[in-house]
Formats: C-alpha cells, sequence, structure tokens
C-alpha cells in the first residue's frame, strides 16, 4: 500500500499505537490519549424505488478514535442521536445502525459496496441485532454476511445515553479470513463510514447517508 | 431467469363456505413456529364486503400503482391483529383447580387493539332481506411481474424457473421490508423475532413431490384446483381459458397474478314490494371492481365478463338440472383429488 500524506487533512485518519491491552470499556485509558477525528457523512445513496434520506438531515457528524495495540484493532465511534431506536417489534420500525467499509484487496473500490472484482469488507452494526456483523460486498445489492468462522472475530460495545450513541467495535488486526482485511502497521487503508437513522417506516439499505472515503494510517 | 411453467390456481367462490380449514391448515404447516409468526396468516378467508386482512390491504397500494415512497407499513396490531392467548387451560382445568364456571377470555383484552384477521366475518353490507356477503380465500398470487421482487434491493425474493413459485431466502432477506410495501396484496409479512420477511411459498415441497398445496388438500368446500399453465389438459386450464370462467383479483395492480376466482352467484334481491328482481344480491358493480381478465381491462369490460360468466354457469347448471352432461359442471363438482390437482 502507498502512503498518502494527508496529515492535517479532515479525512485523515491515524489508528494510535497503544502498548499493553486495550478493552472495549469506553472510558478505557486509552481512548483519552488518543486525539478524535470528526467526520462528516453527507452523500445521500439514490437506490431505484427506495426511499432516499430527506434533504437537510444528511450532515451527521461522527467522532472517530482508533487504536491498535499491535494485536488488536479498536474503532471508537460516536454520533448524536436525540432518540435511539433499538427495538424493532412493528412493521414500522427500524433500527439505528452503523458501518465502516474498507476496500478487501484493492486499494480502492467503489464506495458504494465495491463491485465483483472490488469487493469490499464492511462492519456493520445495528442498534437491535447487537452484534456486529463482518460482510462483504461485491456491488450494490450484493451484500453477504460471511459465515467462515475465521470472520467470527469481530466484538463491539454499544451504548446510548444522553443523546449519543457509542459504538466500539474491535477485531484481531491480522486474520485467516479471506473475507476481512488484515491490517499491517505503516500502512493507510480506504475507509468509508454510514449511518442510518432509525424510526418509523426509516432508514435502510441503500436508504442512508455515507462518507467519502477516508484515509486511515496504522502508526 | 426465464421462467419455464407457471403454477396457476383456481379458487370456486360459489364452493368457499368459510370454514376456516386452509387457513388453519397453512398456519399449523408453515407459520405455527415463533412469536414472529403469530400474527401471520399466509393463507387467510376474508368476508366481502369487509375489510381484509391486513385491514383496507386494498388501499395501501403496491410497487407499480403507487408513490412508492408513500406506501404505509402496516401495523401489526392495527392492522393484523394481535394475536390473542384464551384461557382455556383455566376454563378447561387442565392444569386441576376448582375455580366455578370461569369466562372464556381473550388476552390481551380485545378493546385495546380492536382488530384481528377475521374481525369482520360475515358481516357484509345490505339490508334484510337483500343483506349479502361472500368469502374471499387469499394466499400469494404467485404473480407473473411480481412487485415484492421488484421492490427489493437485495434479490432477496425469487421466482423459481420451474414452476414460478415466488420465494424469499431467508440468508438473502435483511428484513428492509420494501416487498412488504411492494406487494399490492399485501401478501409478504414481517417476522420482527426473525427479523426478515416471509411470505405463502405454495407448500413448494409437496409440489415437488406432486402433492396439492396443504390449503387445498385441507379445504372442505374443494374449491381449488392447481395445475401448470401450459397444460392445456388439465381442468385449471379448462377453467381459465376453455369455459373462460375464472378471473385475476385487481389485475389493474399490474402484477399479472396467477390465483384466480370463479366470481360468486347469489340470489336475487327483492324489491320493495316483496317481489324477485333481476340483480344478484351480490352487486356486479362491487364484484367489476375486485375482479377481472387483465390489467388494461376497463370497467365496462368487466362487468360485462361477470356477466358471461354468470350466464355461463347458470346454463351448463341448467343443462345438468335437465338431466344432460357439463364438462364444466363436472369440473366444479370436483369428484376427486386427481380432478383438482394436476401438477
Amino acid at each position: 500500500m502507498p502512503d498518502h500524506d494527508l496529515s492535517g487533512s479532515s479525512r485523515a485518519i491515524t489508528a494510535v499505537y497503544i502498548q499493553g491491552p486495550v478493552t472495549l470499556a469506553p472510558l478505557d485509558p486509552a481512548w483519552i490519549q488518543t486525539p478524535e477525528t470528526v467526520i462528516t457523512l453527507s452523500r445521500r445513496i439514490h437506490e431505484t424505488g427506495a426511499k432516499m434520506v430527506d434533504m437537510g438531515n444528511e450532515n451527521r457528524r461522527i467522532k472517530v478514535k482508533v487504536v491498535h495495540n499491535g494485536t488488536d484493532i479498536f474503532f471508537f465511534y460516536q454520533w448524536d442521536e436525540s432518540t435511539p431506536n433499538v427495538t424493532v417489534n412493528d412493521y414500522s420500525l427500524f433500527a439505528d445502525a452503523f458501518a465502516m467499509e474498507i476496500p478487501l484487496i484493492t486499494e480502492v473500490s467503489p464506495i458504494w459496496m465495491g463491485a465483483k472484482d472490488k469487493p469490499v469488507n464492511i462492519i456493520y452494526w445495528r442498534a437491535d441485532l447487537a452484534r456486529p456483523e463482518n460482510i462483504v460486498g461485491g456491488g450494490i445489492g450484493t451484500t453477504q454476511i460471511s459465515s467462515d468462522t475465521e470472520s467470527q472475530n469481530i466484538r463491539h460495545y454499544q451504548n446510548w445515553a444522553n443523546g449519543v450513541w457509542t459504538v466500539i467495535i474491535t477485531r484481531p488486526m491480522t486474520t485467516a479470513s479471506h473475507n476481512q482485511v488484515s491490517f499491517v502497521r505503516s500502512a493507510t487503508y480506504r475507509l468509508a463510514l454510514a449511518n442510518w437513522k432509525g424510526g418509523s417506516d426509516a432508514e435502510r439499505g441503500g436508504n442512508k447517508i455515507i462518507s467519502d472515503w477516508l484515509y486511515l494510517f496504522i502508526k | 431467469m426465464a421462467i419455464m411453467r407457471q403454477i396457476q390456481m383456481v379458487f370456486d367462490l360459489n364452493k368457499c363456505i368459510g370454514c376456516h380449514t386452509c387457513a388453519m391448515a397453512c398456519k399449523t404447516m408453515w407459520t405455527d413456529r415463533d412469536a414472529g409468526q403469530m400474527h401471520m396468516y399466509w393463507m387467510n378467508v376474508e368476508t366481502r364486503p369487509g375489510t381484509g386482512y391486513p385491514k383496507d390491504w386494498e388501499n395501501l397500494g403496491g410497487w407499480f400503482n403507487a408513490d412508492r415512497n408513500t406506501i404505509p407499513l402496516p401495523h401489526i396490531h392495527e392492522g393484523y391483529g394481535t394475536p390473542w392467548e384464551y384461557n382455556y387451560k383455566e376454563v378447561l382445568k387442565t392444569e386441576g383447580g376448582d375455580t366455578p364456571a370461569p369466562k372464556l377470555i381473550p388476552s390481551p383484552d380485545p378493546s385495546e387493539y380492536p382488530y384481528a384477521s377475521n374481525w369482520d366475518e360475515d358481516v357484509g353490507k345490505g339490508t334484510f332481506p337483500n343483506s349479502y356477503y361472500f368469502y374471499l380465500p387469499r394466499i400469494c398470487n404467485h404473480c407473473t411481474d411480481p412487485a415484492c421482487l421488484e421492490a427489493c434491493p437485495r434479490q432477496a425474493v425469487y421466482k423459481r424457473s420451474e414452476d414460478g413459485i415466488v420465494l424469499i431466502d431467508p440468508k438473502r432477506c435483511r428484513g428492509y421490508r420494501y416487498c412488504v410495501k411492494g406487494c399490492p396484496y399485501k401478501k409478504v409479512y414481517y417476522n420482527p423475532e426473525e427479523k426478515i420477511s416471509q411470505k405463502c411459498v405454495f407448500c413448494y415441497p409437496r409440489i415437488e413431490e406432486r402433492k396439492g398445496n396443504f390449503c387445498s388438500t385441507q379445504c372442505a368446500g374443494r374449491i381449488s384446483w392447481i395445475g401448470y399453465a401450459d397444460d392445456t389438459k388439465s381442468n385449471i386450464y379448462k377453467l381459465i381459458n376453455t369455459w373462460k370462467v375464472a378471473l385475476r383479483l385487481h389485475p389493474e395492480y399490474k402484477t399479472e397474478p396467477n390465483v384466480f376466482y370463479i366470481p360468486p352467484l347469489s340470489p336475487p334481491t327483492y324489491s320493495f314490494t316483496s317481489k324477485l328482481t333481476d340483480s344478484p344480491r351480490i352487486p356486479i358493480d362491487m364484484l367489476a371492481k375486485m375482479f377481472g381478465d387483465t390489467h388494461d381491462q376497463n370497467y365496462d369490460q368487466r362487468v360485462t365478463r361477470i356477466k358471461q360468466i354468470f350466464d355461463i354457469l347458470q346454463n351448463e347448471r341448467n343443462k345438468v338440472a335437465s338431466g344432460g352432461n357439463s364438462e364444466l359442471i363436472d369440473i366444479l363438482i370436483s369428484r376427486s383429488e386427481a380432478d383438482r390437482f394436476q401438477i
């Protein structure tokens, strides 16, 4: 992977190296010493037939912190949500959701779910599922949850309090799964984020807001 | 993928007695498993005129006949009805006890959500002695142009090439519910426990064994026929294409449904002076707003067709009544299962 000099850009995120164990707790000391990057999500996806996010509701900010300890990588995400949408017990209800996408085998892939020869690796979290899913996509409408046991290595923390969702996702940096990206120190990876606001007949699928490609440098 | 064959079904509404054995057969076979399926009746029988199941489904819209962004998603309690439980154990004393004559009580209290899948059964319309109603059994229509399939952004809905049965792949489905919106017949359901959409599968494992779908085989009134659209020797072909007595439900929804209905005859109305009139109690107008051959047929053409079907049925009945033979009446009587299931 070539290096990108993006220091100072709001699209650059550094995964800070922390010596020793890091936990999934939001108050873990690792997060205190790690600077946050605020990412603006403002791209509306257009999917045939599906509803688009309403105009004026497309600018969302997500606070991102990433750390690693050489073995595991931790992603800390926080965003405002006045009403958490967690329970889906009726046809009309949809839960809040979040996803992070990284090109799987190429340096860059189409941001909209990749392409057949340029697949993407997605970690998808939805409030009601309360578990992160490892997904591979090869174009719009093709995403699939990976079923291999090697990719069942993602753990998470989720909490909504005082109008803020906190979602922490962790995974071993090196993976044996062909459905996952392995993270190498000193390399830069493209990363895109997606956000779905839940509620009544609310956002799901292509009906979401995404960021542009971001650059994740693993220190 | 090209559809090589299309399975079709005909319901004779003149024979449906509204016993719901089909609905119970289907429920027992397919949707008796988890809490998320309690509200689902893949096969349901509703009284017409009536609000239907889910409530007012004819006014909810579908992918080809409404603004896609405004199609509502029904609510479980208000639309499909709360799946009540009854205190059978207490009443039947299956677990002992000596409560004096406890009453059979549904819970939760129906007054909380006053609707259910069969809420307005037998209510109908009209004033005595001209009151009327009929029963309308409904399954997924396994449409030639399925709106649910069209609406799904994930290709989770597919139509089998070998028989045209429309299925949802539970592994592809992510529970977005566009299919629920898409189907104008509201025959796709959402399972909030499994977090996926589910629907009538036309009992495909039985069809593969050349057995009838369960709602048909259990039907006490023997009101249904199934067969392949291209099998010119089948009774289904004869009913739809030779005798032309079966119509589609709401073909104007433009999905080309593959379930057909023989419209219900009804006794004549009485006039104010207690004389029998020429008008059937079930208004032709109402039937013409429900049934037709194709999506581009207009109202007048539908009225003509329904009158034509009633004439055919009446003529053939008269033939048999006067000692003659009628292929149509033989088919409609359907003496054996082999007459009804030709698959």
